[in-house]
This record gives structure tokens, C-alpha cells and sequence, in this order.
């Protein structure tokens, strides 16, 4: 493992809710679970910076939605980390992304909110014109993700079957 | 965890070294030029009781692509309900959303990553894929929250 952990012990811990989400300028080990719902993880190799959000629905439903809750929902969660990069002057080109989550249960098919929520991740993201590096969405199985917001890795354990995810 | 029996599955000579030369330390790497040997390898291997771990699989190759081949593995897998646990991750320099899409929500591949692709993302994808185990400091940070 990249040298750089044994350097960070001491980094803040944070754990996103649904609906959640942030840019984390101080070193965090950003954690969340995830079922249908999607995490879109933002780095800045550049700046050691990072974001993360835990959304619930691929759009929201009305303008206010988007106001109240801009994480819950994974076009706006991704409009606003992006525009919050480019207002401090970072390029779209620096920002690396990784995308995972929409897990379906084995029935819902092509109909599962977290199949919407994947794609509703890409479109937004290549709308956005942000490049994702590393994705694993979609399966039947909900993830537990760890994001460590200085170095840009990220690391997912498989939930077994049985137990239940958030959405 | 013990070594790791590795497929490599793309047409360029210099992607195939580089990504050797980047998996060597955690396994023996086998490698097929196109979709077809991709599938027949994959095939054989299964046969012969040493399944692959895992198969890192390029799209734009000749005779079959990667996506085609990646679905003939995976309807193989379907067949024996279980039995294959050999993971597919698609390797590519193409970043379309159709593209990553459909290698995951229909062909059903485990990850998608894309070129170049470096030392680290490598490790971390082997790593969540419970091919290599998650390093201590890792495990130290999950306890935490």
C-alpha cells in the first residue's frame, strides 16, 4: 500500500448519511454503505483535495428539491461539487472521478433506481465533462466505501446478501 | 493470499508489458491477443480445475472485442452457477457512458477502468475485487467510524 497512510494516522474520520456529501479540503477518511443509492467520489492530484456524496435518487423532482437537498440527488450532487471546483479555478481536466454504487435487487431489472442512479451518474458526469477513472456499479450486492479525500483512493467491501444496505 | 493466476487480454505488445511488468508481484500473467483467444483461454482454463482470478480486458481488439468476449466469459460463468468466481474488469482508453454502462448494468463485468492506468488504482481494484487483502492501515481507518 502507498506509503502515504502510514504517514496519516491521525486524518479525520467522516461518515455520510443519505443524502450527504462534501468537499473535504483537510485529510478525511470519508466512509459510507451503499445499496441502490450512488457515491461519486472527486479528486485534485494537484491540490490533495477531495469530495464525496451519498445520493438517493437519480433527479429531483422540483427547484426547491434541488435547494433543500443538492446531495440527495445524483445530477444536482454532481453539478454542485463540479461548480465549487471550478469556481476556486480548478480545471474539469484535473478532477479525477470514481463512481460506485446502483445495486439492484435481482428482480427490479432494468428498472431499479439504482440502475437510474447509474446512469444518471455517467450522463451527469460526462455532461459535466469530468472523466471517470474507476467505476463498479450495478450487481445485487451493497458496497462499504472508503474514500480517503488526500490521496484520491478509494476502498469498497462487498456486503454479503443477507445483510441489509441503505438504499 | 496465494498467487494470483492472471488473464491479459489486448491486442498492443506495449500494453501487455506494461501491465505485466505492474501485476508480476502478485501473480502469473497468461495473455491473449483478441476477444477470441480471451474466450478460449478463459474456456480452457476452467477445464483444466485453475480458473482464472481475474481478467483485465482491452475493447478495441481484432476478430472479437472485449465486450463480446467479456460477455461470452460471463454467460460461460452463468452456466456454472457459481463455480467460476474469475473476475472481469474492463480496461480501456474508451470513457463513454454507453460504454461504461453496458460492460457493467448488462454484461455484468466487475469494474471498469481506464487507460492509462496506474500502480495504485491497479492495487486498489485487486484489493476490492478480495483479491489481495485489504492492508492494515485500511482495516485501522473502517474500525474508526
Amino acid at each position: 500500500m502507498r506509503q502515504v497512510l502510514k504517514h496519516h494516522a491521525n486524518i479525520a474520520a467522516s461518515y455520510l448519511k443519505i443524502g450527504e456529501g462534501g468537499i473535504f479540503e483537510k485529510p478525511t477518511a470519508v466512509q459510507t454503505v451503499l445499496g441502490s443509492c450512488v457515491s461519486v467520489t472527486f479528486f485534485i492530484p494537484a491540490h490533495r483535495i477531495g469530495a464525496m456524496f451519498h445520493a438517493f435518487l437519480p433527479n429531483p423532482q422540483s427547484d426547491s428539491d434541488h435547494v433543500r437537498d443538492r446531495f440527495k440527488f445524483v445530477s444536482t450532487a454532481i453539478q454542485t461539487v463540479a461548480t465549487s471546483f471550478v469556481s476556486r479555478g480548478i480545471h474539469r481536466r484535473q478532477i479525477e472521478c470514481k463512481v460506485f454504487g446502483g445495486a439492484n435487487a435481482l428482480l427490479e431489472g432494468e428498472y431499479g433506481v439504482g440502475r437510474k442512479n447509474a446512469q444518471q451518474a455517467f450522463e451527469s458526469l460526462e455532461g459535466s465533462g469530468l472523466s471517470v477513472l474507476v467505476s463498479s456499479v450495478g450487481g445485487s450486492r451493497g458496497r462499504k466505501i472508503l474514500f480517503l479525500s488526500h490521496t484520491g483512493e478509494v476502498y469498497l467491501k462487498y456486503l454479503d446478501n443477507g445483510s441489509k444496505p441503505q438504499p | 493470499m496465494s498467487e494470483l493466476n492472471i488473464l491479459i487480454a489486448d491486442d498492443s505488445s506495449s500494453a501487455r508489458a506494461l501491465l505485466e511488468s505492474m501485476l508480476s508481484p502478485y501473480g502469473h500473467c497468461d495473455f491473449a491477443l483478441d476477444g477470441r483467444e480471451a474466450v478460449a483461454r478463459f474456456q480452457a482454463a476452467l477445464d483444466q480445475g485453475r480458473p482464472y482470478d481475474i481478467i483485465f480486458m482491452d475493447i478495441h481488439m481484432p476478430d472479437m472485442d472485449g465486450l463480446k468476449a467479456a460477455r461470452k466469459i460471463k454467460d460461460i460463468q452463468s452456466r456454472f452457477q457459481g463455480q467460476s468466481r474469475t473476475k472481469v474488469v474492463m480496461l480501456s482508453q474508451i470513457r463513454d457512458k454507453e460504454t461504461m454502462l453496458k460492460s457493467q448494468l448488462q454484461i455484468g463485468v466487475e469494474m471498469y477502468l481506464t487507460k492509462p492506468l496506474e500502480k495504485g488504482t491497479l492495487q486498489e481494484t485487486l484489493v476490492n475485487l478480495e483479491l489481495l487483502d485489504m492492508p492494515l492501515d485500511i482495516e485501522r481507518l473502517c474500525d474508526r467510524s
